[in-house]
């Protein structure tokens, strides 16, 4: 809100008694046209006849007041119906400031809360204040907030009298929510006290429900970018009041080492407990020299499809500070904001039959199955369109119909449930081919989009090149929501990188912005996850890269000094 | 007595005096209040500076109070905050432009329910309008992580159906929502009560709100309630009696054998038409009543939380010789089926009484008044209001569209027809309430007698979704308001309970209930 100490400017009379709020805006105009947009309708019945011509009797319109900031008026202006509308439409037209004998109460309470000043100055001086603007050469007033006076085109110094409050507020910039945040320490402490008192009010269980947070930093570069997200969690659980029960197990080649074993059975159980997993990264050339009947699978996907993580989110936007990182251009770039969902339990990856077989002529054979039901196409279809009416409202699904049967189904599915259940969000198709040459031609034109499992893992590197860096993007994978909970795990999308593993280099926010992710999706708080995505953008946008963002030829901070800058943006947002 | 910023720090001594400044700066208490000892040991209220004995009201208030400002002004917490659909969209764009975030979303409720259509099978855009507030309402809510009882899933409805059903509405909390009969919510023992659009704002980013003290007003019922009389009788009495200005600037705590003895739907009812008798606040004592009707509900404290809370509601009921600033009592034995006539809900006559005449009015303002209101509803002077031909009848609204009022109207209904030319609607409030009442066969009582059975919302109250009453036709409505206008440009309003606005629609006029042949010995059993 703009603050209002002194102002000098071109004042107009306008001395007609109870102008209401609906003559200040009508009602129609308000559903018409958003606010910072309702200056050419203020005052319209009295500014304009019914063609819509000028009316010449309405002096703030005659070249002599034409632009006034300020408006002498006569009583009760404002009166009326509660609309604040009024006010904005006033402000929108460019007055600062209304000298009135008497305002409608509503009317000059949403005043201050706008920035607006009403000026109570008694009836006979309003009137000697309006005949000595038809009179001056230069029919300007200047009011002072801060000494509360008006001085009149003849250069009277009339006092006004304003509560203290109000005025404060007003020579600060603050509204009402301001003041009220002023008092923030008091509020937060109001709160712990109350929870102690009346802990029915903020929950309904006796325990205060802690949701279980389990770190697998996995391996690689998984353990170095984790040890950093880690320092942010323990952050947010010491500053911003997100409780959590926070436990690490060891994963991958760590675990072998340790245990003995790939997956030991109380790892298993933490993973079952949990409510949410941040994952820090699989894959090693190690994995090659474990006997292979105590390495029958990946434990990731052994995770995902006991777990039943059939949603997967991978949000890219693209940060100008990073547009030079990216192989498109800037201009293609510019304002991207989408999320890629991908389905994560179905498909080729886990349809059977599947295998390589060698035929009677000698020759081998290999056979993966796509496999979906009308069920779990229907679930992620609902995901996507749920997400997308929370968005912009626009879902693009992408298939192989023209080829796969398997898009057959898949479309059919997606046309039923958004014919049934979402009709209000704009459903489009595209063929996979097509979608990956849209992403890298024109990314900004998707808000949702929607794929099955292995086109989505195509797509998803291709729309990481968007962003600038794969090092750089979060992902969520999610199960269904039953009646107490809904598990995620969250991971980089990057892999482990064998090649710079141990080095100190690898980049940790893609971890730390999956955290975010986590902050949203399991702890539903989304003002924390903003928080944590803008100090994560301020500190790419400072220039602190590491080596994977760095434009080339500048230098680049370790893993470890990225998580100080973290660190210390977090301590500083948060004062 | 002395009030720091560190709650932890309030003190409360024994000299008159302090207390009498102490007081004055948390509670504007009344001077008789501090004849009775000062606050000793534990409760929430004595820790604020309550003294007993204390009203309902004050208890909950005090319990609320973060700071005073000098100028008498509370700055109060807020524990349950709902939004419906006309103000979440805009508000919370308002607050995203402003950069600022929802304080608690944990502690924010939202449904449409205002712009929204009542058809059967209806969609997002059936009402074009009200999918533009949705949709701005699903983008707000799912950026602020806010719970949405959302169109198309199994807890949509009316927020005052909505707020009970599910438990979020609790005894002694305050509740607020941008929507002037949050009143009804005080059936339950909240403080509940409507703010403005930049008050839902203040919320939202805040949590809390900034509230001057009410007065404090009990009205008393007392007696018992004849046959096929009900609580909407007992208000719209009330407010034909009081006035509809009768309770400016006060909080009414409902009292008396016949408000103790009304189940809780019927204390809903109750609570619901505070604020056409001025009051924006209305409640009721919680009890036993109330304990059972919440236990197991998806929002309501469990287990031993739910014993803790009990035994913190079980405190909350005005102390024996608690001092009101204004008491009323009315005689509830003496109350009739009541029936408006007028377009303000003070406009109200026994069904077995006549429309006033004007030439008998002395005071020329309340004649000319009179005249309009006659004029608009096409009514002429002294007549009788029994027997007036109507073209619609609408069972629905927050005020009267509970499973107990569905079951009313049904039992009026059941094996009868719908008088020819006659319009009926049954909207329910709530999905919940829709599917209760579906369990028990009462839509093919209404199908079968020629009513539409229609989707949850606000619908026919407000006409701010499409429906409408046409100009000049005359409709019998269980909603609370009679305004002008107030269903569509020139429809005339007659509010009447859920039986009586059944008995309407069977007869095709104004009819009295009990005289229905076979009516019900008792209609609100
Ligand atoms: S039913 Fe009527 S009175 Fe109740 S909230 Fe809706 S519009 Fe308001």
């Amino acid at each position: 809100m703009k603050s209002f100490v002194r102002e000098e400017a071109l004042a107009a009379p306008l001395m007609q008694a109870n102008i209401d709020t609906d003559q200040i805006i009508r009602m129609q105009r308000l559903i018409e046209f958003p606010r910072g947009e309702l200056g050419p309708y203020c005052l319209e019945a009295l500014r304009f006849d019914e063609d819509g011509k000028e009316r010449p009797a309405f002096a703030p319109h005659t070249p002599r007041y034409r632009g006034a900031g300020i408006l002498v008026a006569a009583e009760n202006f404002g009166c009326g119906s509660s609309r604040e509308h009024a006010v904005w439409a006033l402000i929108d037209w460019g007055v600062r400031a209304v000298i009135a004998p008497s305002f409608g109460d509503i009317f000059y309470n949403n005043s201050f809360q706008n920035g607006l000043l009403p000026v109570r100055l008694p009836a006979e001086e309003v009137t000697r204040i309006a005949a000595e603007l038809e009179r001056a050469d230069k029919p300007r007033i200047a009011i002072d907030l801060e000494a509360c006076t008006v001085t009149t085109p003849e250069g009277r110094v009339l006092r006004f009298e304003i509560e203290p409050d109000r005025r404060a507020g007003l020579l600060q910039g603050l509204d009402d929510i301001d003041m009220t945040l002023l008092d923030r320490a008091l509020i937060e402490q109001f709160r712990r006290d109350d929870e102690r008192t009346r802990p029915w009010i903020y929950r309904q269980t006796e325990q205060a429900i802690m949701k279980k947070v389990l770190i697998l930093a996995g391996d690689g570069i998984g353990p170095e970018i984790m040890a950093q997200t880690r320092r942010v969690v323990e952050w947010f659980m010491a500053h911003r009041d997100v409780r959590m029960d926070l436990n690490e197990e060891l994963f991958g080649i760590s675990a072998w080492k340790t245990h003995g074993s790939l997956m030991r059975e109380a790892t298993w159980k933490a993973i079952n407990d949990s409510d949410a997993i941040l994952f820090g990264a699989t894959g090693s050339p190690e994995y090659a020299k474990i006997p292979p009947e105590h390495n029958k699978f990946d434990q990731l996907l052994r995770i995902r499809k006991e777990l039943d993580l059939f949603l997967n989110l991978r949000p890219v936007r693209a940060l100008p500070a990073l547009a030079s990182a990216s192989t498109l251009r800037p201009e293609v770039l510019a304002g991207t904001d989408l999320m890629l969902v991908r389905e994560l339990a179905g498909g080729v990856y886990f349809g059977t039959p599947r295998g390589i077989e060698t035929m009677p002529d000698g020759q081998r054979r290999v056979v993966n199955t796509m496999v979906y039901t009308e069920s779990e196409i229907a679930r992620i279809a609902r995901a996507a369109l749920l997400l997308a009416r929370a968005r912009e409202g626009r879902l693009c699904s992408i298939d192989k119909a023209n080829v796969l049967e398997n898009g057959v189904l898949w479309r059919d599915v997606v046309e039923r449930v958004h014919r049934e259940e979402f009709a209000d969000v704009e459903l489009s198709h595209l063929y996979v081919d097509n979608a990956a040459m849209q992403l890298v031609r024109n990314p900004r034109q998707f808000d949702v989009m929607v794929t099955e499992n292995l086109f989505g893992d195509i797509l998803s590197d291709c729309a990481a090149m968007v962003a600038g860096s794969i090092g750089m993007l979060p992902s969520a994978s999610m199960n269904a929501p039953d009646s107490t909970r809904r598990q995620g795990l969250y991971e980089p999308i990057h892999g482990s990188a064998p090649d710079i593993a141990g080095q100190g280099v690898a980049n940790p926010l893609g971890s730390i912005l999956s955290f975010a992710m986590c902050l949203r999706h399991s702890f539903n708080l989304p003002q924390e996850a903003q928080f944590l995505e803008d100090v994560v953008e301020r500190v790419v946008s400072a220039g602190i890269r590491t080596r994977d963002i760095a434009d080339a030829g500048q230098a680049s901070v370790s893993t470890v000094q990225m998580g100080d800058a973290v660190m210390l943006e977090l301590e500083r947002s948060a004062t | 007595m002395r009030v720091s910023a560190d709650r932890t720090e309030l003190e409360c001594t024994d000299t008159r005096s302090d207390c009498l400044s102490g007081a004055e700066i948390v509670l504007q208490c009344r001077a008789e209040t501090l004849l009775t000892p000062p606050c000793t040991g534990y409760t929430i209220p004595a820790a604020m500076g309550l003294h007993t004995p204390a009203t309902f009201f004050d208890k909950v208030w005090a319990a609320h109070v973060i700071r005073q400002f000098d100028d008498g002004v509370c700055l109060l917490h807020v524990d349950r905050h709902l939004i419906h659909d006309l103000e979440a969209g805009p508000r919370l764009n308002d607050l995203q432009r402003a950069g600022r975030n929802v304080a608690r979303n944990d502690l924010t409720f939202a449904t449409p329910d205002h712009a929204l259509s009542s058809a059967i099978g209806r969609s997002t855009d059936t009402w074009p309008t009200g999918g533009r507030l949705l949709r701005a309402m699903r983008r707000g809510t799912a950026r602020e992580g806010i719970r949405l009882f959302d169109l198309g899933t199994p807890d949509q409805g009316i927020l005052h159906l909505v707020g009970p059903e599910q438990g979020i509405t609790l005894p002694g909390t305050l509740l607020v929502c941008g929507d002037s009969h949050t009143c009804t919510h005080g059936g339950l023992g909240a403080l509940a009560f409507g703010i403005g659009s930049s008050e839902v704002g203040h919320v939202l980013a805040t949590q809390t709100l900034r509230q001057r003290r009410p007065g404090t007003l009990r009205l008393r019922f007392e007696g018992q309630l004849g046959a096929g009389v009900t609580a909407k009788d007992m208000i719209l009495h009330a407010i034909g009696r009081l006035g509809t200005a009768a309770g400016r600037g006060h909080a009414v705590e409902y009292a008396g054998s016949a408000v103790r003895a009304l189940a809780v739907d019927a204390r809903l009812t109750l609570c619901n038409l505070s604020i056409e008798m001025g009051a924006k606040i209305g409640m009721i004592a919680p009890d036993d009543s109330v304990y059972e009707y919440l236990a197991g509900r998806p929002f309501a404290p469990k287990g031993a939380l739910f014993d803790q809370a009990l035994e913190h509601w079980r405190g909350l009921p005005s102390d024996e010789g608690a001092l009101f600033d204004r008491e009323e009592v009315l005689d509830a034995s003496q109350i009739t089926p009541q029936m408006t006539w007028g377009t303000s809900p003070q406009d109200v006559v026994p069904i077995d009484g006549y429309v006033p005449d004007p030439a008998l009015e002395k005071d020329a303002e309340r004649r000319q008044s009179i005249e309009r209101a006659l004029e608009y509803m096409g009514l002429k002077p002294g007549q009788a209001i029994a027997g007036t031909p109507v073209d619609w009848v609408f069972i629905g609204s927050c005020a009267n569209s509970r499973l107990s009022d569905l079951r009313e109207a049904a039992n009026v209904v059941r094996g009868r027809q719908v008088a020819r030319g006659v319009k009926a609607w049954v909207v329910p409030g709530s999905e919940q309430t829709r599917r209760q009442a579906e369990a028990e066969g009462l839509h093919r009582d209404f199908l079968a007698a020629g009513f539409e059975w229609r989707s949850p919302g606000c619908s026919l109250c407000v006409a701010a979704n499409g429906e409408l009453i046409p100009p000049g036709e005359r409709c019998v409505s269980t909603a609370n308001r009679n305004f002008v206008g107030r269903q569509g440009p020139g429809a005339r309003t007659h509010l009447a309970s859920p039986a009586m606005a059944a008995a309407a629609a069977i007869t095709g006029q104004l009819t009295d209930v009990r005289r229905l042949p076979g009516a019900p010995a008792s209609v609100n059993a």
